[in-house]
């Protein structure tokens, strides 16, 4: 146990009746951190927030705030406070009595009652509804009230409940960054639970991923997207294409593994400490925007129909001008390139990007992302069109299922 | 029976029922109509409901001594109401009846619809289910069996037996009336309260109490109605000297309907109407 974890949890586990909720749970949240639960519906993350918040007992283990153990102790004497989903503000109480109600449990003077709730809802930049009632109020503002309810109370730990769920997505979206704001100002740490990863990334320091009351992976943003543990992570934080493969190499020149696709393709990919052995099934995961698409065959730089200048294409290819360049001789030309014949088989455009859906030889089928960055720069691949796909083996991580 | 219903589609088309599409006029003319006949019948409904109240409401302004003649507005009857010692003291027992079973139904009603809808223990259902029987089960049963527990159990019946017996009915209502308010209440209120710092009494005062008062309030409103109104149970169970005013009532009609007895009963009637208006408007907030 040490000091600099704000909170910890040793082994929490809760079960209802025969349903195990949240399974042998071991976490620590860092002082000031802004760090979110995520999962599916049902996968512990709400009942984990309630065991810190003191409304539900662990049925084993030890949970610690601020370095003290809280067993036994009501969530009305826990340095904590909640923002609940539905805000639970209380309607017979105007917005300066909600915000109030915490400082006169504490027993604070009213002077000082008064400032503090005049600089909380000032936080929350709502000073001149101190007056009305919750239900005078929009979805937003309610939200912001019951924000400014629980940090008034300065507690050790904020818990936040889907506090967004209920507002629509342009809202959402703004008070994300709010969020974060007011958490780096207050430097209070906030527990912050959801459903949506894409909030989960925006606001948080770190992110822990649970799945059926079991902690799959805790990691900062760029961690559990780049590096995830395994196929749950990797599939429910962002989008991602697996290919089921098996062990084909386990030493090459370049410091890969080498696996084999369906239909005996094999390609370089990167293991993340997995202990592989010679004929181990494991899957690939590769992010869509991680592939590239290539048209095939000699490209005659000033000839080619990329709807690039001359100039631009051949900086990119790094061809002299004039000259004709084979393209997978190119991109072969780095050896941690994964470089595989495909065909388009579908094309969606959807405004920021393209997505194609791509079949490799071998007979597995991709999902590729290609950013639009403009007609001029874009490749006008048609459907149907064999073209090279080319991805670099560090992009292709290696899962163990 | 599928072959028959395919045959009939097969009929041959002069048995059909010409198809005559609607026209517009015929359908404004049949909707006019429904409405008139509706109004009407509403109107007929509230003729039979509150034509024998008003008459009686009139009657009780009448000068004359016999029910039924008009002999010109007097508040004769008002006045002579306020000297029989005999009617105003049972007006005093049912008054005391009222506001201590209303005050002690309250109470225990507020606290068994807490008891059902926030906590789960064992013979929950069988008391929910008890708790609501003087609801349904008549008067004159609940009249009989109250009468016969006190005789059995040799209490002598006084206004003291009035009071446990109204109390006994008026639970119920209260409970009714206050677990459809907590029913829906946030429980997660509770939470936050307790989340900022409130014990479960300092929660339950600040926040669950508050919230349910329009609710209690009606409740007890509806209870000193009920109290105040009752004949049956209170006639089985009510010891000689405390006569309740309906009760009261009831033997001077005995005796031949007097313009007293209207203007009696004129009275009651604002009383319970304004208790009535007062509870619907606090449910409704």
């Amino acid at each position: 146990m040490t000091d600099s974890f704000r909170v910890e949890l040793l082994d929490v586990t809760k079960r209802f009746g025969d349903a195990v909720a949240v399974d042998a749970l071991t976490l620590q949240v860092r002082d000031g951190e802004f760090f979110s639960l995520i999962g599916p519906s049902g996968c512990g993350k709400t009942t984990t927030l309630r065991m810190i918040a003191g409304f539900e007992q662990p049925t084993d283990g030890r949970i610690f705030i601020g370095g003290q153990p809280v067993e036994g102790i009501p969530a009305h004497q826990r340095p904590v406070n909640t923002v609940f989903q539905n805000y639970a503000l209380f309607p017979h109480m105007t917005v300066a009595q909600n915000v109030a109600f915490g400082l006169e449990m504490q027993k604070v003077a009213a002077p000082d009652i008064k400032q503090r709730v005049a600089e909380a809802l000032e936080l929350v930049r709502l000073p001149q509804m101190a007056e009305r009632k919750p239900r005078q109020l929009s979805g937003g503002q309610q939200q912001r009230v019951a924000l400014a309810r629980a940090l008034v109370n300065r507690p050790q730990v904020l818990l936040l409940d889907e506090p967004l769920g209920a507002l629509d997505l342009k809202l959402r979206r703004a008070m994300q960054i709010e969020l974060k704001h007011i958490q780096s100002d207050v430097g209070i740490t906030f527990i912050y639970v959801t459903h949506d990863q894409e909030e989960a990334m925006t606001m948080s320091d770190r992110i822990g991923i649970m799945n059926e009351g079991i902690l799959q992976q805790v990691g900062s943003p760029h961690e559990v997207y780049e590096k995830p543990v395994n196929r749950f992570v990797a599939d429910f934080i962002g989008e991602t294409n697996f290919l089921p493969a098996t062990v084909a190499r386990l030493e090459t020149e370049e410091d890969y593994p080498m696996v084999a696709l369906q239909g005996g393709v094999k390609v370089l990919a990167a293991n993340e400490g997995h202990d592989l052995q010679l004929g181990r099934p494991v899957t690939l995961t590769i992010r869509p925007e991680r592939i590239n698409l290539y048209p095939q065959g000699e490209v005659d730089v000033l000839k080619a129909e990329s709807g690039l200048e001359a100039e631009e294409l051949a900086r990119i290819l790094g061809a002299k001008l004039p000259g004709a360049v084979d393209m997978k001789e190119f991109l072969l030309a780095e050896p941690e390139n994964v470089v595989l014949d495909g065909v388009l088989e579908e094309a969606f455009y959807i405004g920021t990007d393209t997505r194609f859906r791509v079949m490799l030889e071998g007979g597995a089928s991709l999902v590729v992302r290609q950013q639009n960055y403009g007609s001029r720069y874009d490749m006008p691949f048609d459907v149907g069109s064999h073209v090279y796909v080319q991805w670099a083996a560090e992009n292709a991580q290696i899962l163990i299922e | 029976m599928t072959t028959t219903s395919a045959s009939s589609s097969l009929k041959p088309s002069g048995q059909r029922v010409p198809y005559r599409p609607p026209t517009r006029s015929r359908d404004r003319a049949r909707a006019a109509f429904n409405s008139r006949i509706l109004t009407w019948l509403a109107i007929g409904i509230f003729l039979f409901l509150y034509l024998p109240i008003i008459v009686l409401v009139i009657y009780s302004f009448s000068g004359a001594r016999n029910v039924g003649v008009w002999a010109g507005f007097s508040t004769r009857w008002y006045a002579e109401l306020l000297g029989d010692r005999a009617l105003i003291a049972a007006f005093r027992v049912s008054l005391w009846v009222a506001v201590w079973s209303t005050l002690i139904a309250t109470v225990l009603g507020t606290l068994a619809a807490l008891a059902l809808e926030r906590y789960r223990f064992f013979g929950r259902l069988t008391f929910d289910t008890a708790l609501y029987l003087p609801i349904i089960i008549p008067d004159i049963v609940m009249a009989l069996s109250t009468l016969l527990f006190f005789v059995t159990f040799a209490v002598p019946l006084s206004r003291y037996t009035i009071l446990v017996t109204h109390v006994a009915f008026n639970i119920a209502f209260v409970a009714v009336v206050v677990r459809a308010r907590l029913a829906e209440m946030d429980s997660s209120l509770e939470e936050a309260a307790a989340d900022l710092g409130a014990n479960a009494w300092t929660a339950f005062r600040r926040v669950t109490l508050p919230i349910l008062m329009p609710g209690i309030v009606s409740g007890a409103l509806l209870a000193f109605t009920l109290s105040l109104d009752d004949f049956v149970i209170t006639f089985f169970v009510a010891g000689p000297g405390s006569t309740t005013l309906p009760v009261r009532v009831y033997s001077m009609i005995k005796f031949g309907v007097t313009p007293e007895v209207n203007a009696i009963s004129t009275l009651m009637l604002a009383g319970s109407t304004v208790l009535v208006v007062i509870s619907l408007l606090l449910q409704r907030r």
